[in-house]
């Protein structure tokens, strides 16, 4: 214990001493970078943070991963954040209004697959047989995995009321969770979640005509005291390396503007 | 100090809850339909199973007793997610009974009978400590002068132990249903959400903030704070005039 608030003293001691030569041009040679990123990017930064480190020796980077909606709460309380990267452009642009962010570069996209029980007890073998009586478990609408399930389940001209949909889930973990256990037949998640669950579940690719696309922007936040790091994290991850490590995982490329 | 501590937040819900715009969301009225019923359920078996359970660990003594006892204490203190887990392990479609429940005909997650097993599970042990303080108070003469008297064990539990021990049961029955009526955890995670089916008050609210739809949400909290205070109102009330009243 008396450890870990000597660690925590001695970090905080550094993010003000950073903090205080933050306002000259000059980059201090090290310090902390506090990165808020959505729960889906926690794989991808967490290598990236690791090039990162390798690359800018002295600095040191810190992840918050949270819902989008979570990490924006904390920005508005004025929490002590450098970059922050979301799973939707409605919480940036709020933000933005707030002038709490700068201006934001779209770096990545999530689409959407529908997962089964890697022994499929509905035997759904395409994404139409879940009209056919399967129990499905959905993303609640108010979150955005549930938003983008109706758009792809009215792109595909399926009625949400006509299916069997037993439970509509606050999370893309839960959901996902759920049809692993083989408690639900079927369900919605972003492709990147279907990839970590491995052979635990059979993914069922949607017809792209039918896709919604969840785009990814990153910012640096209204007021951060180490603007040139910030810009070097972001220029990491629309890097060629960075792309990479986002594709490997399953997201799709920053969409060109 | 103290008092601001646990006053300010739940003063803030209030103040910030629009109860009006709350109870036009049918979200919200659903979810506390919801919650009533299951809730009330739930304390319905609490209290038909647990009140001889509570008797018997009260008044006999057999091997494995305390196992039984601390059994039953589990739940307390375990997080919800952990039993709602177990929960699917046991009664899911592919737990350990899953089978058998699908020869007849039942699959329990995602149903109203997985919220009130949700709720009984967590809740039932606060009903049960309290109901064995109860019983446990009683004077065992007037139990065995009954018995000299010719009852039966049926008979001197229902007719002289209940009544009795009547004031501490009640109490140990608002305790119980209060903490059923918040339950959370367990209830997502082995009933889903779905308004109207499974939605209750508490998933409505942690819904409610997630989508940032907080009207809702606060109304809900405030309508949670007012029925929880008057339970636990209740509660000191009933026992301030118990002296059989143990606190847990």
């Amino acid at each position: 214990m008396r450890r870990l608030t000597a660690a925590l003293l001695a970090l905080s001691l550094l993010a003000a001493g950073c903090g205080g030569s933050g306002a000259s041009s000059s980059q201090p040679a090290g310090g902390t970078l506090t990165v808020f990123a959505a729960s889906s990017l926690t794989n991808a930064f967490t290598d990236l943070a690791k090039t990162y480190q390798s690359q800018h020796p002295g600095w040191k980077v810190q992840l918050n991963f949270a819902g989008s909606d979570a990490l924006t709460a904390q920005i508005e309380q004025g929490v002590d954040a450098d970059i922050y990267a979301a799973a939707s452009p409605k919480y940036p642009e709020q933000l933005q209004g707030e002038k709490l962010l700068g201006d934001t570069t779209d770096f990545a996209t999530n689409t959407l697959v529908l997962v089964v029980p890697s022994d499929n007890p509905a035997g759904i073998t395409k994404v139409t047989d879940i009209a056919k009586g399967a129990k499905l478990v959905v993303g609640d609408p108010a979150v955005p995995i549930g938003a983008y399930t109706e758009t792809v389940l009215g792109n595909l001209g399926i009625d949400s009321t006509s299916l069997d949909i037993v439970s509509r889930e606050p999370a893309v973990t839960s959901i996902l969770q759920k049809v692993k256990l083989g408690e639900a037949d079927g369900g919605f998640v972003y492709v990147t979640d279907a990839l970590s669950a491995g052979d635990r579940v059979k993914q069922i690719a949607l017809p792209a005509a039918a896709q919604a696309t969840a785009v990814y922007p990153i910012g640096i936040v209204s007021g951060s005291k180490q603007a040139k790091a910030a810009q070097q994290w972001i220029d990491l991850v629309m890097s060629s390396q960075g792309q990479q490590a986002l594709t490997g995982l399953g997201f799709g490329p920053a969409p060109s503007s | 100090m103290g008092v601001l501590f646990v006053g300010l937040p739940l003063a803030a819900v209030f103040a910030k809850g629009d109860l009006a715009a709350g109870a036009r969301s049918s979200v919200a009225r659903d979810a506390l339909v919801i919650s009533l019923q299951t809730s009330l359920l739930s304390l319905a078996a609490m209290v038909l199973v647990g009140t001889p359970i509570a008797y018997l660990l009260a008044t006999r003594a057999f091997p494995g007793r305390s196992i039984v006892v601390t059994l039953f204490e589990l739940p307390l203190v375990l997080p919800p997610a952990v039993a709602g887990l177990g929960l699917f392990f046991a009664f899911g479609r592919r737990g350990l009974l899953g089978s058998e429940l699908s020869a007849l005909g039942l699959e329990i997650p995602f149903t109203k009978l997985a919220v009130v097993l949700a709720m009984t599970f967590v809740a039932a042990p606060l009903y049960l400590r309290q109901a064995q303080s109860a019983f446990a108070a009683v004077e065992p003469d007037l139990l065995a002068a009954a018995r000299t008297l010719g009852a039966g064990p049926a008979r001197v539990f229902l007719r002289v132990a209940v009544p009795v021990a009547g004031e501490g049961l009640g109490v140990g029955a608002a305790l119980g249903w209060a903490r059923a009526l918040g339950e959370f955890g367990a209830t997502i995670i082995f009933a889903g959400s779905l308004q109207g089916v499974t939605q209750t008050a508490p998933v409505a609210i942690y819904l409610g903030f997630e989508g940032g739809q907080s009207d809702a949400a606060f109304a809900l909290g405030a309508v949670m704070i007012a029925v929880s205070a008057a339970v636990l109102l209740g509660v000191k009330l009933l026992g301030g005039r118990s002296s059989r009243f143990a606190p847990v």
